[in-house]
């Protein structure tokens, strides 16, 4: 043990460095919010070696005076804020004035600025703590900073570095993330000399429709409600585009980007139902609250934020998406074209991991899947037949032709687990059970909600013997099974009797359907939405089930009658969409010029 | 083996008999039918392992012999066919169709690959016209269940005993009852669950009147007509308790004619819920009221007249269920025996035809 010292100015303010600047993304990430601070209307980016050897932030702001420049670097100095109480009217991005002081005692540093104000600019470097230049420069308005060597005196940080490529591709993100944030601001990215984005100074609209390519941009949908000095808006992925992470959901308050659980978990909920729970859907959700109902000092990083009136937040975004997954409120018009974006949305099981696709995809990028091996089956090189959106005229035959009064509706039942529906340009294939469950699932929930469930009284009650553990399970949802339709009543012994059950339910199975919900663990502790779930999933037809034209025909109507036809309750999608042009260059008919 | 058979003849039953061939099975020679001359005469036997039905072909056997014979394709070659008489000859596997100037050489099966099943013994016998007997079969086939769960509720529950025959069939939330007095002989008291294949395959055949001989065995069921011999394995019981759920106390009592109330039902159910089928049934002195009201599709309402005089109620029905019933029974007007909107109602035909007694319960459907 030494004797207890007073650290010298240089240690602490590596230590303090190091709680901002972990990796090259924290300088980015510093450099470009002041970039933006200062009012630019065009930032570019520069690095080599991931970052590692060099990282240039240059834009066209409002610039730095000469006579301030040495200020600049020190701890604690800011224009941003006065005293501390600032800090919670705080508008600008940055606050803390640790930045650039922070990036200087892990690199040499260099920075050029002219503010408009001066005919010249200022230049000056550093090695470490040494100021090696210290002069006038010719030099555009703006600022320039350049951060050379990172981590030159922090050989353990160094160590735990990624690869280039990944280092890269979190700068590439953050990037995006801030495109996204300020599409009036033009930005770029080169690495090692090549061009990696480049996005014009732009609306949002068509910001985010080159940030997340234009195949997913069509299935996203915009949103936007206004709550007394809330206001929410953004874009949302349809429930069939999702990843296995939240690699693209992009969160911003008051244009910082956040990774909030608050809004994380808000998102979830608005899609309850309509995803698998490992699935997140892809997007950008814009928060603006008043500076005053919000903490962002709860992080040196700034990615977590307090609200002040979090339950309302997370109301207000929960049900302001679900809103527009409803399909209302949809203020942008829909391409019906499927894109091979679609490719990554679902997991084709054959070798293909989620970490696997986080590693080389990019928004916008549509190759995740071309890649694998093995994936030569219909289903996996094609997941651009997942039904996203029905086109309004899908099972409409209108328009002068003869079949005008005769709708061509041709159902077709395969392996007595699939329904196939021919309609205009291809067909639609339906998992009967998946499209059961939602309508058992949805009617059963107006049903719990109030909704009157109707009974089927049965001629002969029948009576089940349930297990200890079906029983308790039986105590504690009793209080719900009659909204649900079941007419049950304990007869002793851990016997139940059951007197009628809910009408139009096909898979009784003589008692069969209830003793399952109850041997089901724990749906009365994972609260109604899991006893729908439940209910919905036993008593749906299964795969193998044979139905009837008729019943294949009601079937689709009922669920197309359902708020969320295109999903199971479990977030699996219920259909399918084919195009004849897909079959078509299958069976490559699609004409070209040679083939004429 | 060579015969001559008449084209109409053969035509009528060689497609009679592919309708018991099964549609898909893992065992190609079910998909054959046996074609058999020998002193008897021509038959042809089709099975799918649970029914096996003999037809008689009358025609000339110049020679007996045996031989499987593909059932789709023959019944195509036959039904394409012009001319007066087919000779069949079959040499080895193969079974040779000539009419007019037309040869199909047909290969087939050997007939000691034909499964047959086991022979029954029977337990009592009864003879009865073959109406009848499908006239009771069309009042109870409907009403099975399809619930495999419980395979005694997916037959015909029929007891036999010298005063008379009683079928009854159920799917657990309405029920068929029809109840034959007849002498019926030196009849052993029996009661068998019968599958409803084995009754729409004789319905099909019984097409004219005449007396059959119906055996009954612990596991078997036979049907014996002039032509035509059908034979059924049985479903294993028990049945329920029926007589326990036959509403005793139902006083409450309503009659109308059957065809509007058909008619209005059918109408009404339109706009009925698509899973659940409910339609209010609104009844107050001498008048009944079908409506409906379904969220999102809207509603539907018939007025009707009809004798009825006690308290006024509403009753919910799945109406499938209701036109599955007006269908079976005879007669102009239909009554209705009701009890509390809860329970189990009655409807049975004004007046029972002669010596049959026809009686079917319907649950209502009741709202939470």
């Amino acid at each position: 043990m030494f004797p207890i010292n007073k650290l010298s100015p240089e240690t602490c303010s590596k230590i303090a460095a190091g709680e901002i600047i972990e990796r090259p993304v924290n300088v980015i990430k510093e450099l470009v919010e002041n970039s933006l601070d200062a009012s630019s209307s065009r930032i570019r980016v520069e690095v080599e070696g991931g970052g590692k050897t060099l990282i240039r932030v240059e834009d066209d702001g409002l610039g730095i005076p000469g006579a301030q420049l040495p200020l600049a670097v020190q701890n604690y100095s800011t224009s941003k804020i006065r005293e501390i109480d600032d800090i919670h009217s705080v508008k600008t991005l940055g606050f803390r004035g640790e930045a650039l002081a922070s990036i200087k005692a892990v690199s040499h540093l260099t920075i050029k600025s002219r503010s408009a104000q001066e005919d010249i600019g200022r230049e000056m470097r550093w090695k470490g703590s040494d100021l090696t230049q210290d002069g006038p420069v010719a030099k555009n308005p703006g600022t320039e900073v350049l951060a050379r060597n990172l981590f030159y005196n922090l050989p353990a940080r160094k160590k735990f570095l990624s690869s280039d490529a990944a280092e890269l591709r979190r700068i590439t993100a953050i990037l995006q993330s801030f495109a996204l944030s300020f599409p009036e601001v033009g930005f770029t990215l080169t690495g090692n000399a090549k061009e990696i984005l480049s996005y014009p100074a732009s609306s949002l609209e068509e910001r985010v429709e080159v940030v997340f390519g234009s195949g997913v941009f069509t299935n996203l949908r915009f949103f936007e409600r206004l709550l007394g000095a809330v206001k929410i808006y953004g874009y949302t992925s349809l429930p069939g585009l999702t990843r296995g992470n939240r690699s693209l959901q992009f969160i911003f308050v008051n244009r910082r980007p956040v990774k909030d659980k608050l809004l994380g978990h808000a998102l979830r909920q608005a899609y309850q139902s309509l995803i698998p729970g490992d699935r997140f859907p892809l997007g950008t959700v814009f928060l603006e609250v008043p500076p005053g109902a919000l903490d962002v000092n709860v992080h040196p990083t700034k990615a977590e934020v307090r609200f002040e009136s979090e339950r309302e937040i997370h109301r207000l975004v929960s049900s302001t998406i679900r809103e527009v997954l409803k399909g209302q409120g949809n203020t942008i018009s829909f391409k019906n074209k499927v894109e091979s974006v679609y490719r990554a949305i679902f997991p084709s099981g054959a070798g293909l991991k989620d970490t696997d696709r986080k590693e080389g995809f990019y928004p916008g990028d549509s190759a995740p899947q071309n890649g694998i091996p093995g994936s030569s089956t219909l289903s996996e090189s094609r997941p651009g037949w997942l039904f996203q959106e029905l086109p309004q005229s899908l099972f409409e035959f209108q328009g002068g032709e003869e079949s005008a009064f005769t709708p061509v509706r041709l159902y077709w039942q395969l392996h007595q687990s699939y329904i196939f529906i021919q309609i205009r340009g291809g067909m639609v294939v339906i998992d009967q059970h998946a499209a059961h469950e939602r309508i058992l699932y949805d009617q059963a929930g107006k049903n719990l909600k109030g909704g009157k469930a109707i009974i089927q009284p049965l001629l002969f009650p029948a009576t089940l013997e349930l297990s200890v553990e079906e029983y308790e399970e039986y105590e504690r949802i009793s209080a719900h099974l009659p909204s649900l339709g079941f007419e049950v009543e304990p007869f002793g012994m851990r016997s139940v009797i059951v007197r009628g059950i809910p009408a139009g339910v096909k898979r009784w199975d003589d008692g069969l359907l209830l003793q399952n919900i109850l041997a089901e663990k724990g749906i009365g502790h994972g609260g109604m939405e899991d006893l729908l779930k439940t209910y919905a999933c036993h008593a749906a037809i299964k795969a193998g089930d044979k139905l009837s034209l008729e019943e294949m025909e009601s079937l689709t109507d009922q669920l197309f009658a359902t708020e969320f036809p295109f999903t199971c309750p479990h977030g699996r999608p219920t259909m399918l969409r084919v195009e004849l042009a897909d079959i078509e260059r299958r069976f490559m008919r699609t004409v070209t010029p040679e083939s004429k | 083996m060579k015969v001559l058979v008449s084209l109409g003849e053969l035509n009528k039953k060689f497609n009679a008999i592919s309708s018991v061939v099964p549609g898909k099975t893992t065992m190609p020679i079910l998909s054959m039918v046996l074609v058999k001359a020998d002193k008897d005469g021509i038959k042809f036997t089709a099975t799918d392992l649970d029914i096996s039905v003999t037809s008689k072909v009358n025609g000339t056997t110049e020679k007996e012999g045996a031989i499987a014979a593909p059932a789709r394709k023959v019944a195509e070659i036959v039904k394409s066919l012009t001319g007066d008489e087919v000779s069949l000859e079959v040499d080895g596997e193969k079974l040779t169709l000539k009419c007019g100037k037309s040869k199909f050489v047909v290969n087939g099966r050997n007939p000691d690959d034909f499964p047959r099943l086991p022979q029954q013994e029977s337990k009592t016998e009864f003879s009865i016209n073959s109406g009848i007997l499908g006239k009771l079969i069309h009042k109870t086939v409907y009403a099975v269940s399809n619930d495999l769960t419980r395979p005694a509720l997916c037959g015909v529950l029929w007891e036999v005993d010298r005063h008379g025959l009683v079928m009854v069939s159920t799917d657990g939330h309405r029920l068929a009852k029809v109840e034959l007095k007849k002498d019926m002989g030196e009849v052993q008291k029996m009661n068998v669950i019968i599958p409803p294949k084995a009754l729409s395959t004789f319905k099909a055949y019984a097409e004219k009147d005449e007396l059959i001989r119906v055996s009954l065995g612990d596991n078997s069921v036979s049907f014996e007509m002039q032509d035509v011999s059908i034979y059924s394995r049985l479903l294993e019981g028990p049945f329920p308790n029926y007589q326990k759920v036959i509403p005793a106390g139902n006083d409450k009592e309503l009659v109308i004619s059957k065809e509007s109330l058909a008619a209005a039902t059918k109408r009404v159910s339109i706009l009925s819920d698509a899973l659940t089928h409910q339609v209010i049934f609104s009844i107050e002195a001498d008048k009944i009221t079908l409506h409906v009201t379904t969220q999102d599709l809207g509603e539907a309402r018939e007025e009707m007249e009809a004798s009825y005089s006690a308290a006024a109620m509403d009753i919910g029905y799945n109406a499938s269920y209701i036109q599955d019933i007006l269908k079976t029974i005879d007669g102009d007007d239909i009554e209705m025996r009701l009890d509390k909107p809860d329970n189990a109602g009655i409807i049975m035909p004004v007046e029972q035809s002669g010596d049959v007694k026809h009686l079917c319960i319907v649950m209502p459907l009741r709202i939470s």
